[in-house]
């Protein structure tokens, strides 16, 4: 029972036929190809999924497909802006806040969402946020620390 | 895994219709964020997903006449972020601030939570102690039940096959009241192990009355009237708060499973017991995780 869904995937109209149950991670991977979210746990306990939709941050493994209909998806092949990468990104860069990296696209997202929903945030927020997806080898401190320079800035 | 059938019905009586067409076969969809997970597990295999999404009245939040009106699709962050929310229900608002991940507080929704009624989830303990009613929706009507009334066992409420919740309806806390919602858990990710939700109302002689919901510590949260009881009209005392503690443990009935013991959630409902009410005592932005 495939049903055509209209939206917005990082800024380009597309319109799709989709198993309308099934999770948006399927439809963001197998339909468009963008691989930056990733196939983690897929029951909502890892993050490595995590996708925008209309700025918020969601799990795409637990977001139903049919549901992307007229909303704003944004990935993190999405994230930069005319060649520039997002100052996330960029500090994600600056601050070696990666190491094996699979958790990293879900990371930033999260630290946009986060970011619009508190701009001015406390140390101890940041930390609580980042709390939210799985980082199985950095520690989070470098991470924290990019967060931190973005959102003092 | 079979693929279900999809509904997303705009008016709340199609959403009736489609749960009374498939029986016990469908399963209502509010923000998805515990359904998704037991379908990708294989836990469910519902015929049919019926999408809460698009029914309008399942929205809102308004606080006026002394009731606040929290529609059953109000996601976690709606209430978390809403400034009245926060002023007038601090147990509310701390409860939905320790739901686990951010993308969960994004996309899960009161309704959703409470008629899972999973073990350690933290908006129920708060909606006790704040003595909500529960608006359900079915085949013949509305009706309306305490929400005591509506955690009826393990991952069980009173809800019928073809019945939704609509709205809470939470009654104003009296004047001079304070209320706090304590949550322990090992990692952010994590559900309580034990979560405690407490309304306390001063009087003359130190404390009134004080509403104590527990969750995580047996198959349905609970009041702990016996420890509730105590703390009628009494001085403020380390040694009131610690009674009520060990009542409070005693009325629990745990489970132990992978996350925790039976013996260390007891132990741990008489620890966070005086702590809750001490959180509560030091005033609405006492600690909430």
């Amino acid at each position: 029972m495939r049903r055509a869904v209209s939206f917005t995937v990082n800024g380009r109209a597309v319109e799709l036929e989709v198993e309308p149950a099934r999770p948006l991670l399927d439809v963001v991977r197998d339909q468009l190809g963008l691989l930056g979210a990733r196939r983690g746990c897929e029951t909502a306990y890892c993050g490595a999924c995590t996708v925008l939709v209309d700025g918020l941050a969601v799990r795409s493994c637990t977001f139903l497909a049919a549901r992307a209909a007229g909303r704003e998806i944004t990935t993190i092949e999405g994230l930069e802006r005319d060649g520039a990468l997002d100052p996330l990104q960029a500090a994600f860069i600056e601050h070696g806040a990666l190491e094996c990296g699979y958790c990293v696209p879900g990371m930033i997202l999260l630290a946009r969402s986060f970011l619009t929903d508190h701009p001015t945030p406390s140390p101890a927020e940041i930390r609580r946020a980042l709390g939210s997806n799985l980082c199985r080898c950095t520690g989070y401190l470098k991470m924290i620390k990019a967060v931190e320079a973005v959102a003092l800035r | 895994m079979r693929t279900p059938d999809y509904h997303d019905p705009e008016r709340l009586e199609e959403a009736v219709a489609l749960l009374g067409r498939y029986g016990d076969e469908a399963k209502a969809v509010a923000g998805g964020q515990s359904l998704m997970v037991m379908l990708r597990q294989g836990l469910v295999e519902p015929a049919a997903l019926i999408d809460l999404g698009r029914i309008a009245a399942l929205r809102g939040l308004a606080l006026d006449d002394g009731v606040a009106r929290i529609g059953a699709m109000t996601t976690i962050r709606a209430i978390d972020m809403d400034p009245a929310i926060r002023s007038e229900l601090p147990t509310l608002a701390q409860a939905a601030a320790a739901v686990g991940p951010m993308q969960i507080r994004n996309m899960g929704t009161l309704g959703g939570n409470a008629s899972h009624n999973a073990l350690g989830a933290d908006p129920p303990p708060a909606l006790l102690a704040l003595d909500a009613r529960v608006v359900i929706a079915g085949p013949d009507g509305t009706r309306d039940v305490a929400i005591e009334d509506f955690f009826t066992g393990y991952f069980e409420t009173c809800l019928r096959p073809d019945e939704l919740v609509t709205e809470f309806r939470i009654p104003r806390p009296p004047r001079a009241s304070s209320g706090t919602y304590l949550k322990f858990a090992s990692r952010a990710v994590d559900m309580a192990i034990v979560g405690i939700a407490v309304l306390l109302e001063r009087g003359a002689a130190g404390l009134r009355r004080a509403r104590i919901a527990i969750g995580g510590a047996g198959a349905v949260p609970f009041r702990a009237k016996r420890a509730e009881e105590i703390l009628r009209n009494v001085a403020w005392s380390d040694q009131a708060l610690g009674e009520a503690g060990e009542l409070a443990a005693a009325e629990a009935s745990p489970m132990s499973d992978l996350h925790a013991s039976a013996e260390y959630r007891r132990w741990l409902v008489r620890v966070l017991v005086p702590r809750a009410l001490r959180a509560a005592e030091a005033g609405p932005e006492g600690s909430g995780s």
